[in-house]
């Protein structure tokens, strides 16, 4: 049995990115953690727990807060894990706003009376912060059986990892904390200058031509580096990178599609993991059964 | 005495004061005071009418005190002072009551409570008044000559109009040359005037003046005093020429080995260390450019110049190749054949791709040496009386003999063997090393009456009487006595030395066809094993580690490999049988103390065909008799004092009889330190501690690295190498030696190869010169030290790191016609000439989150002249001008402006530019045009940044030194912004050019006359006035404990050694009053502002509390 630690999954690592959540939990376990899914979390609000004007929009990942702090207490450890970026953006920020406004606190605490108050000592991490710097990457690199050696990864991070400042995961222009991670994993890591360039995010919706684009762009300058893969952390760019490559092709006819896999993925592969119960292949447009043939 | 008429005079200052405080009020209150003898208020004291009614009243009512109650002192504290002066009252009898800042516009909610606080200021005020001394301003002699630092623009006009008006300046330069950044750049905006044709009069005028003394190469190290007496000491950095004998004929560069890259085209051009930084510099002198010791000499035990002998080689010049080496070691054979090479694990080329192989190249020199008959001489300096007898004629007894007999000692060396080179002979194996090598370079000391004695054991039995015959001796004597394992049947085994000695002595031993198992990782156990291949012999090496922790030099491993030895790991031998070894399997564990991991033995074992087992485990010193003599042994080892000196006081010793069995070249280096304290000790002089290791932190030039294996040495053919005991390694060729050579990335800068001082003429060189002081007196200063500006690598997102990404400057040298591309713009990566260019401005400026807040002011004007060139260049070139708006605010610059846009066709784009990427060849610019509101991507060939400016590097610790305060960006702090931007706090130290802020030439040249003007307002007056307002002594209460000295930063205060009291230099001090605040006796205060009067007037301010 591992260290349990609190992980907030959020509502597509249920769903559609079920290949997000079982690698995540699954490489996790071989690093010697229990990631324990928080009871009664509720959805993050994506875009609208962002909201700054009304008080109301924090509510939900204020609640979360508190019951990360009751269940921190039961298993003794403060550490709140968010692999989803959207996710980890919405609870760090409303942590950061409520504890520098401690009006605003006050009334989401009497508003949720039925609530512990929140008393501010939950660390909300991304799995990456939380593989730099508790884990550490000497012991990643332990666990590794299957070096990735040869393949091309492309890491991407989009934006809700490195904005705003106060929420960054690393340097918003030139960020390495995912090719440090490659390395380790014994992948050949493609020096890909738009890794921190906007998917086109909710555009997806209602405009689906313009998310097109961008993912013809994104993948094609990709492609044209030499990446095999595209590894990202966040549902929508994952969904945006890979779904949306239909779209790219109809309008572009020479456009060639690259499968798009999450980085928790390579690192069970890695790790030995292969069985598709882990990996969950299905839930990819382009499937990256081919690409990753050799290391599975 | 205290006064007893004052006067109050409280100032409306229009509605600023009225407007709040009840001025009315304030005089009535005051005017209840008994020491007040009148007291009004005014609209506008400081108008004039406003004074004369302070002349008039103090006059009218015989004031012998006056408050003014208006603005801050810093206003017009002097204005007030002046009018009571004129009316006959000393000045210092004059106070600022501070009732603006301090109560009308803190309180402008609250007239009452602004004048309750106006009222209790002036009190204050007063009671700080009363006990006011008349006092009279010092005065002090000015020395009628001026300082510029920087020789720019700016620096140089001033120089030059000091210069004019007669009076005597001192110009330094850090640079080897004036011209600062102007010199660099291809044309100036708006004129588009030649830089060079414009500034080189300048640089010429500054040269020649009769008033001007120039120090170049230099730097401010110290500045003391006072304005009107500063005495400034300049280092001169060494530039190893003697400049008043150098001619600028360029010989040395000719011939120079070393390439550097060229700072005076920021890194866009490559120089040779002996340089001059341009055509027309002056003063047109050569300098050497030394870096500081590299790596590779800092990390060799004896310190050879490596970087040295290398340069040499790759000018091909092996004569004084093999010269550098000889000037600190005879035996460059020896060395370069099994020296563990420190130097090459230190080498920078090694974190690229290979080091150089540096050995190899002295082996190559040394048989060159050889083959063209130049000998190496022992030169005796003079002969001395006293005499030395070395025991041990191997590696560290050879060198302690040859550096005795060169300093003229008398020196006999004795070896129990019947060959000289003790380990080297007899341990090294003769195809690493034949003894014809070591022969050969032993003859010098013969040559020179070094006496070799062999075949003589020195021992308990003889050792007194050597002792008594000579004045000194060192023991030398190795490590030849083998270690035993104490494992059963050990008897039926022999060792390595043994094997290795008889092939040394040319015997035979026949192996042929037998099993040999060899144990042991080190470099005898793979000797061993070789040699006993060459004897016929089907060898395995059974080491109890893996290959990984083999001490042994991996070269040898692999040549043993390739020469048919075996290797079998994790292994230990437990028992030695007939025909068989029995082994022990082991396993590693954590890691020792030698940091590698530790063998733990499994308890398993197995068996291996053995018909000989040779046992190389480790070799000892045989000092066993030494200890019978009193000399202290410990762990079988010789145990010598931080001088390599034995607990017997006339016997040394050095080498791995003190070391444990170590390699060649540090038993040589501590061969030599025991040499030379033996001398030491023999003169009756101090000896010195033994100190070996040296760090450099020297890493060379990356960008001079250009892809280039490293050579292999040519070898003998792998049958000779298996049958014979022929030298195996052939070394290097001609053509492949000095291109191995070429791969060194010159880190030390000069290598100080010597072949510049045999080319020149006039014998300018000398590769010794060490920096040097001078002092200057001078009354007044000038910084005028430039700016910098940001290098691309700042920007990644921009692609910062390509190499066809630059930043202005950079671009403005290929743009330079005397630049590295002759004016044509081409990419640094292939030199083609780019289709199109991006400019990209406010790259850095205007951005607190990633750069500085400030706009750089001139980089719109030279962005937009650069744009406008590269079309003159070649009109077909694509331009694309990023914007965000452009700031054209000078004469004639909105004019050029729309030059460029409608004569010259250059694409002009509002918007930033949020990335630069590589895409095949060229550079995607990711930006946006806001004018039509679209996003803008094209594909280039070059990018130019126009990266903010910031003063210069260096100029934080000039700064620190004149006590000038600057700001987190580096430019220098004036004054006052509006009305005094050349001045700086400190008196007599001011301001000019791009150092205060960045700006144009025009502005810079302005300045520099403008602060010349300041320095000689204040050098035309044979006295200056200094403000009276010091700290003073009462030397009855002083106790001389020093506390003050300690607080003041201006260095203003001694302690009197004979009375014990503090003494005040009134020149020096500013009255600060930092001293009375420490003094725990109140014995030095600052005059006027006397505790009593302080505690005074914090007493009324404090009344509410």
């Amino acid at each position: 049995m591992g260290k349990k630690v609190m992980f907030y999954p959020g509502c597509t690592l249920k769903g559609v990115a079920k290949n997000l959540e079982d690698s995540t939990v699954e490489s996790a376990r071989v690093l010697g953690y229990d990631l324990v899914e928080l009871p009664g979390w509720t959805c993050c609000g994506a875009v609208y727990g962002l909201a700054q004007d009304s008080v109301k929009f924090t509510i939900a990942n204020v609640r979360n807060l508190i019951k990360a702090q009751n269940f921190g207490k039961e298993i003794g450890d403060n550490r709140l894990l968010a692999v989803c970026s959207m996710c980890y953006n919405n609870l760090k920020r409303a942590h950061i706003d409520v504890m520098k406004n401690r009006d605003k606190l006050k009334t989401l605490d009497l508003f949720m009376d039925e609530e512990a108050n929140y008393e501010g000592n939950i660390n909300v991490m991304h799995y990456l912060q939380f593989l730099k710097n508790d884990v550490g990457m000497d012991k990643v690199a332990e666990m590794v059986k299957k070096p990735l050696k040869g393949l091309k990864v492309a890491p991407y991070y989009g934006c809700l990892l490195l904005r705003p400042d106060e929420v960054a995961i690393d340097d918003r222009e030139d960020p390495h904390i995912l090719e440090e991670l490659f390395e380790i994993l014994g992948a050949e890591v493609v020096d890909y200058p738009l890794k921190n360039e906007c998917c086109g995010s909710y555009h997806t919706v209602d405009k689906k031509e313009i998310v097109g684009e961008r993912t013809y762009k994104l993948v094609s300058v990709a492609k044209g580096m030499g990446a095999d893969v595209i590894a990202t952390s966040c549902p929508l760019c994952f969904f945006n990178l890979d779904k949306r490559q239909e779209i790219a092709k109809q309008k572009h006819s020479e456009f060639e599609h690259m499968p798009i896999v999450y980085f928790t993925q390579l690192m069970a592969i890695a790790f030995g993991l292969t069985s598709q119960d882990v990996l969950h292949f299905d839930k990819h447009y382009i499937s990256p059964e081919e690409v990753l043939q050799k290391w599975l | 005495m205290a006064m007893k008429r004052i006067g109050l005079f409280v100032c409306h200052c229009g509605r600023n004061i009225a407007g709040t405080v009840d001025v009315e009020r304030v005089v009535k209150e005051i005017s209840k005071r008994e020491d007040v003898a009148f007291a009004t208020h005014y609209i506008f004291m400081c108008s004039q009418p406003g004074q004369q009614l302070i002349e008039d009243s103090i006059k009218k009512y015989n004031l012998d005190g006056v408050v003014v109650a208006n603005c801050s002192p810093t206003l017009h504290e002097r204005t007030m002072r002046n009018a009571a002066a004129r009316a006959g009252l000393n000045p210092y009898r004059v106070e600022i009551a501070n009732i603006r800042e301090w109560a009308a516009w803190p309180h402008e909610d609250n007239p009452e409570a602004a004048t309750r606080v106006a009222i209790r200021i002036v009190n204050a005020t007063i009671e700080k008044l009363k006990a006011n001394a008349s006092l009279h301003p010092l005065e002090v002699p000015v020395k009628k000559r001026a300082l510029v630092v920087g020789g720019g623009v700016a620096g140089m006009q001033a120089a030059l109009d000091l210069a004019d008006a007669g009076i005597e300046t001192v110009v330094v330069e850090k640079e080897p040359s004036l011209g600062g950044n102007m010199i660099r750049l291809s044309e100036t905006f708006p004129t588009l005037d030649c830089p060079q044709c414009i500034l080189t009069p300048k640089m010429n005028d500054v040269g020649g003046h009769p008033n001007i003394k120039l120090y170049t190469y230099s730097e401010v190290e110290e500045v003391d005093g006072y304005l009107g007496n500063f005495k400034v000491k300049i280092k001169r950095k060494s530039p190893f020429i003697d400049w008043n004998k150098c001619t600028g004929c360029g010989e040395c560069a000719k011939v120079c080995p070393t390439t550097l890259p060229s700072d005076f085209d920021l890194k866009m051009a490559t120089r040779k260390a002996t340089h001059i930084p341009f055509e027309q510099a002056v003063p047109f002198k050569y300098t050497i450019t030394y870096n500081g010791v590299p790596p590779c000499n800092a990390a060799c035990p004896l310190h050879l110049n490596a970087q040295g002998y290398v340069a040499a080689a790759k000018a091909g010049r092996f004569d004084r190749s093999i010269d550098v080496v000889w000037e600190r070691l005879p035996f460059a054979g020896i060395a370069g054949r099994i020296c563990t090479h420190p130097c090459e694990s230190a080498c920078s080329r090694g974190a690229i791709d290979k080091p150089v192989g540096i050995r190899e190249v002295k082996r190559f020199v040394a048989d060159w040496a050889v083959k063209n008959d130049r000998k190496y001489i022992l030169h005796v300096k003079g002969e001395k009386e006293k005499s030395v007898a070395i025991i041990g004629a191997g590696a560290a007894g050879l060198i302690a003999a040859h550096d005795l007999r060169e300093m003229g000692y008398k020196v006999t060396v004795y070896d129990k063997l019947p060959v000289i080179g003790g380990m080297l002979a007899v341990g090294i194996p003769p195809y690493r090393l034949p003894q014809e090598v070591i022969d050969y370079e032993v003859q010098p000391l013969i040559d020179a009456s070094v006496e070799f004695v062999l075949n003589y054991e020195v021992n308990e039995k003889n050792f007194e009487e050597i002792r008594k015959k000579y004045d000194a001796v060192i023991l030398a004597i190795g490590t030849h006595k083998e270690r035993h394992l104490g494992i059963p049947g050990e008897e039926k085994a022999m060792h390595a030395l043994e094997l290795l000695k008889k092939a040394n002595l040319g015997e035979d031993v026949d192996l042929k066809g037998k099993k040999v198992v060899v144990i042991g990782g080190g470099n005898s156990a793979v000797d061993a094993a070789r040699t006993a291949l060459r004897f016929g012999g089907d060898v395995t090496i059974a080491y109890r580690r893996t290959r990984n922790e083999m001490p042994a030099i991996p070269e040898e491993i692999v040549d043993a490999e390739e020469e048919g030895v075996k290797f079998k790991f994790l292994v230990s031998p437990a028992e030695i049988l007939d025909g068989k070894i029995k082994l022990e399997k082991m396993k590693l564990g954590e890691k020792d103390a030698s940091g590698r991991r530790k063998p733990i033995p499994t308890g398993e074992y197995e068996m291996m065909d053995a018909d000989v087992v040779v046992l190389a485990v480790g070799e000892l010193p045989d000092a066993s008799w030494a200890e019978k003599l009193g000399i202290n042994v410990e762990r079988n080892r010789i145990k010598v004092n931080e001088f390599m000196q034995t607990s017997l006081q006339n016997v040394f010793a050095a080498g791995d009889a003190v070391t444990g069995a170590w390699d060649w070249v540090h038993a040589a280096a501590y061969g030599r330190w025991a040499a030379k304290n033996v001398a030491h000790y023999l003169e009756g002089e101090e000896m010195e501690k033994v100190q070996i290791e040296m760090s450099s932190n020297l890493r060379g030039y990356k960008e001079l690295a250009y892809p280039a294996k490293r050579h292999e040495t040519k070898k003998l053919g792998m049958e000779e190498r298996r049958t014979t005991f022929k030298e195996f390694n052939l070394g290097y060729t001609e053509e492949d030696v000095v291109d191995e050579a070429k791969r060194c990335l010159g880190c030390g800068g000069c290598a100080k190869c010597g072949l510049c001082v045999e080319v020149c003429e006039s014998k300018a060189i000398d590769l010794h010169m060490q920096d040097w002081y001078v002092e200057e007196e001078v009354g007044a200063i000038i910084v005028a030290t430039g700016f910098e500006v940001m290098p691309p690598e700042a920007f990644p997102e921009l692609g910062g790191k390509y190499p066809d990404v630059l930043n202005a400057l950079q671009f403005e040298r290929l743009l330079a016609p005397a630049g590295p591309t002759e004016g044509i713009p081409r990419r640094p990566s292939d030199g083609k000439i780019p289709k199109a260019i991006a400019f990209v401005h406010c790259v850095g400026s205007r951005d607190p989150q990633n750069g500085v807040p400030y706009c750089s002011r001139i980089c719109c004007m030279y962005t937009i002249k650069q744009a406008m060139l590269v079309k003159h260049a070649r009109p077909d070139i694509a331009v694309y001008d990023f914007y965000i708006d452009i700031r054209s605010n000078g004469k004639g610059y909105e004019e050029f402006y729309h030059r460029a846009k409608e004569e010259y066709g250059v694409n002009f784009i509002r918007g930033k530019v949020s990335k630069v990427y590589k895409v095949g060849d060229r550079y995607r610019v990711q930006g946006v045009d806001t004018l039509t509101g679209r996003i803008v991507e094209v594909d280039v060939d070059m990018v130019v940044l126009a990266t903010a400016a910031k003063g210069s590097s260096s100029v934080k610790e000039l700064a620190k030194k004149l006590r000038i305060p600057y700001d987190e960006w580096g430019w220098l702090k004036e004054t006052h912004l509006k009305l005094k931007p050349l001045e700086t706090p400190v008196g007599g130290v001011f301001i000019a050019g791009a150092a205060q802020f960045v700006k144009d030439i025009t502005d810079s040249v302005s300045q520099g006359s403008g602060a010349a003007a300041k320095a000689m307002a204040l050098l035309s007056k044979p006295e200056l006035e200094k403000e009276p307002l010091l700290a003073r002594v009462d030397p009855e209460i002083c106790a001389g404990c020093g506390r003050c000295k300690d607080q003041c930063a201006y260095g203003a205060i001694s302690i009197d050694p004979v009375r014990h009291v503090a003494v005040v230099n009134e020149a020096l001090c500013e009255g600060c009053g930092a001293c009375s605040a420490n003094c725990p006796t109140t014995a030095i205060q600052v005059v006027n502002f006397k505790k009593g009067q302080i505690i005074r007037a914090v007493d009324v301010l404090a009344e509410v509390f």
